[in-house]
């Protein structure tokens, strides 16, 4: 119990030193709303394409913004969620401060955690904001039909992405990429996600077997769920992914359930390679480099 | 009364993979087959030329790095099975005090960060930074930014940083390497106050010759992964004849005071020959005021006199050549 304590008041204390940093530099808040707000621009511009056109978005109901701003809010998250644990971890390494973390009675886990808080800070509220100004500006309409469900969809996007980034973030020290390009979040982030996760466009427009390659990443299946609960015309019962037309469950109920167990098969899987990871780091003396 | 010692570690081997090309790689040995007894309390150096392998030693007893081979225990633990409960029980200073600091946190806020991660108790923290503030000499700096405070007290922070929590040992790895004369020499002074005060164990690594002299009790010179000598300076001045001289000019000295110098702490030989009194000293500066006094007071004439100390470089650089001829 007392070590549980002394973990939480270990990551309060990271989020509190995070927030210091962020907060400090008055332009960062400035710089912050403008990105977003171009962002959600940008997406606005490319939902004009479809303007009065009959491209169907079935079963996601008929309003492109909001379905493109709904891309965008999971593409904060995957983005933050995926790539971020290798970068932290990169900087903890690079920094020289690993050995000083394993010096303390922190668990492996703490530090990993405790430096993502400023993406916490700085990803996450872009997706409310993207929302926002989706529905302020350029005419996006959301249908909140089930608030709980959304919140438990979000927390497993959250949980499924940071098991995938744990993951790469493991493969720092346990295969040794102590560059940029790490392969796992290569792979997935730059070339499956990019390709098939449907930011732009529904799943079911790519060629059949991108939407088979597309049934393994988490986005596939919070996209899916979220497009049909929030926007309005949603269809909640149509099968369209593969996955779906071949399991006769509840679209939504499925889509939850493969988040679930990707979220039960990556984040226990991620912590035990990274753990494995320093423990490798520390036989082969390449915990931490002092500069 | 039996020696305790914080750290006792035997024939310790440690090898690094060097890739050599795409699939072929060796191994050199970053540490040969060492053997060394640290006791509570002492100041004990590791001194060597870059790539000695003194960090790796370091990082070996600290427990962030397993050996390939050896025995060994800190603090009565276990090199290989307690290296976590060893990890809890020392501190560390990398050579570089930006490691742990947060250039975006003032002075105090980098305190207030690490108290909490190395779980000091909430109601002493306050207590506790105050105190280390104040002993590294950095109270009036609290509220300053660390990139606007010298390097030297950066290097302070570094030290106040790994004494937040009360360890028995604490490791410095060239904790002066960065900085100036006047930084390194504050960084000296508070290092023999830490040892002296909180009577901490400390091994320190450096390759500064006169830092090894100023503050170490004993040393340990590394070469290629080897220690080829352990001892105090003194002994290791003894062993290799490596003495101070003190040359007096003056006029004639009855042998029964010869006899006398002779007998004294730290003279190792002392002869007179033509109006030459000539002194081997392991400490010139002690003996020269003894020898002095003692002149004077037998009313000799003192003419001139010269001093030239054997520096632990000359020792250094013997046990260095010595120990690469045997090798």
């Amino acid at each position: 119990m007392n070590r549980l304590k002394s973990e939480l008041a270990s990551l309060k204390m990271f989020s509190k030193r995070e927030f210091i940093i962020w907060s400090s530099y008055r332009m960062n808040a400035w710089m912050w709303v403008l990105d977003v707000f171009f962002n959600t621009t940008i997406f606005f511009l490319l939902s004009l394409v479809t303007k009065g056109s009959d491209i169907s978005f079935f079963p996601y109901g008929n309003n492109y913004v909001t379905f493109i701003v709904i891309g965008l809010g999971v593409h904060y998250i995957s983005y933050t969620n995926l790539g971020d644990p290798f970068a932290r971890v990169s900087k903890i390494y690079w920094g020289g401060t690993m050995d000083l973390y394993l010096l303390s009675p922190l668990s492996y886990y703490t530090p990993l955690m405790g430096i993502m808080f400023r993406s916490v800070i700085d990803d996450y509220p872009r997706v409310i904001l993207a929302l926002l100004f989706g529905g302020l500006f350029f005419g996006a309409i959301y249908s909140v039909a089930n608030i709980w469900l959304i919140f438990l969809l979000l927390i497993l996007i959250l949980t499924s992405t940071l098991g995938f980034g744990i993951i790469s973030a493991s493969s720092f020290y346990l295969f040794n990429f102590k560059q940029n390009t790490e392969p796992v979040r290569f792979i997935l982030q730059d070339i499956i996600i990019a390709l098939t996760a449907g930011y732009y466009y529904p799943l079911t427009v790519l060629p059949y077997p991108l939407q088979v390659v597309g049934s393994f990443i988490p986005h596939t299946y919070a996209l899916d769920a979220f497009r049909r609960l929030l926007i309005p015309g949603g269809d909640l019962m149509a099968r369209v992914l593969p996955i779906q037309l071949l399991i006769d469950i509840p679209p939504i109920t499925l889509d939850i359930l493969i988040l679930v167990l990707m979220t039960i098969i990556t984040i226990p899987l991620g912590l035990f390679m990274y753990v494995q990871g320093i423990k490798k780091a520390r036989r082969e003396g390449t915990l931490t480099r002092w500069q | 009364m039996a020696v305790e010692y914080a750290i006792k570690i035997n024939n310790i081997i440690k090898k690094y993979k060097i890739k050599q090309r795409a699939i072929k790689s060796r191994y050199f040995n970053a540490i040969d087959d060492v053997s060394l007894s640290i006791e509570k309390g002492e100041i004990f150096g590791l001194l060597g030329t870059n790539g000695a392998g003194k960090t790796t030693l370091i990082k070996i007893m600290a427990g962030l790095l397993e050996a390939d081979g050896g025995t060994g225990k800190v603090l009565k633990y276990d090199l290989y099975k307690e290296h976590k409960k060893i990890r809890a029980k020392v501190s560390l200073v990398a050579p570089t005090a930006d490691v742990g600091t947060d250039n975006n946190l003032t002075v105090k806020q980098n305190l207030e960060f690490w108290a909490v991660v190395y779980n000091l108790d909430k109601n002493l923290r306050a207590q506790r930074i105050d105190e280390l503030l104040l002993f590294l000499d950095l109270k009036e700096y609290e509220d300053f930014w660390p990139m606007s405070i010298s390097a030297g007290m950066r290097q302070r922070l570094a030290i106040a940083r790994s004494l937040l929590v009360k360890n028995p040992i604490l490791f410095l790895d060239e904790p002066t390497v960065k900085l100036d004369a006047k930084g390194a020499k504050a960084v000296r002074n508070f290092i023999k106050k830490i040892n002296k005060d909180l009577g901490i164990t400390i091994i320190l690594t450096t390759h500064f010759i006169f830092e090894a002299e100023e503050l170490c009790d004993r040393v340990a010179i590394m070469d290629k992964g080897k220690i080829i000598s352990c001892d105090t300076i003194n002994n290791l001045r003894k062993r290799l004849k490596k003495y101070d001289l003190l040359e007096i000019e003056c006029s004639s000295i009855p042998k029964d005071i010869i006899d006398q110098i002779s007998k004294w702490d730290y003279i190792v030989k002392c002869t007179y020959n033509n109006n030459l009194l000539n002194i081997e000293s392991l400490k010139v500066e002690v003996s020269i005021f003894e020898v002095l006094k003692l002149l004077r007071q037998q009313d000799l004439e003192i003419y001139s006199v010269r001093t030239k100390e054997a520096s632990l470089e000359s020792v250094f650089i013997s046990t260095l050549n010595n120990g690469r001829n045997s090798i």
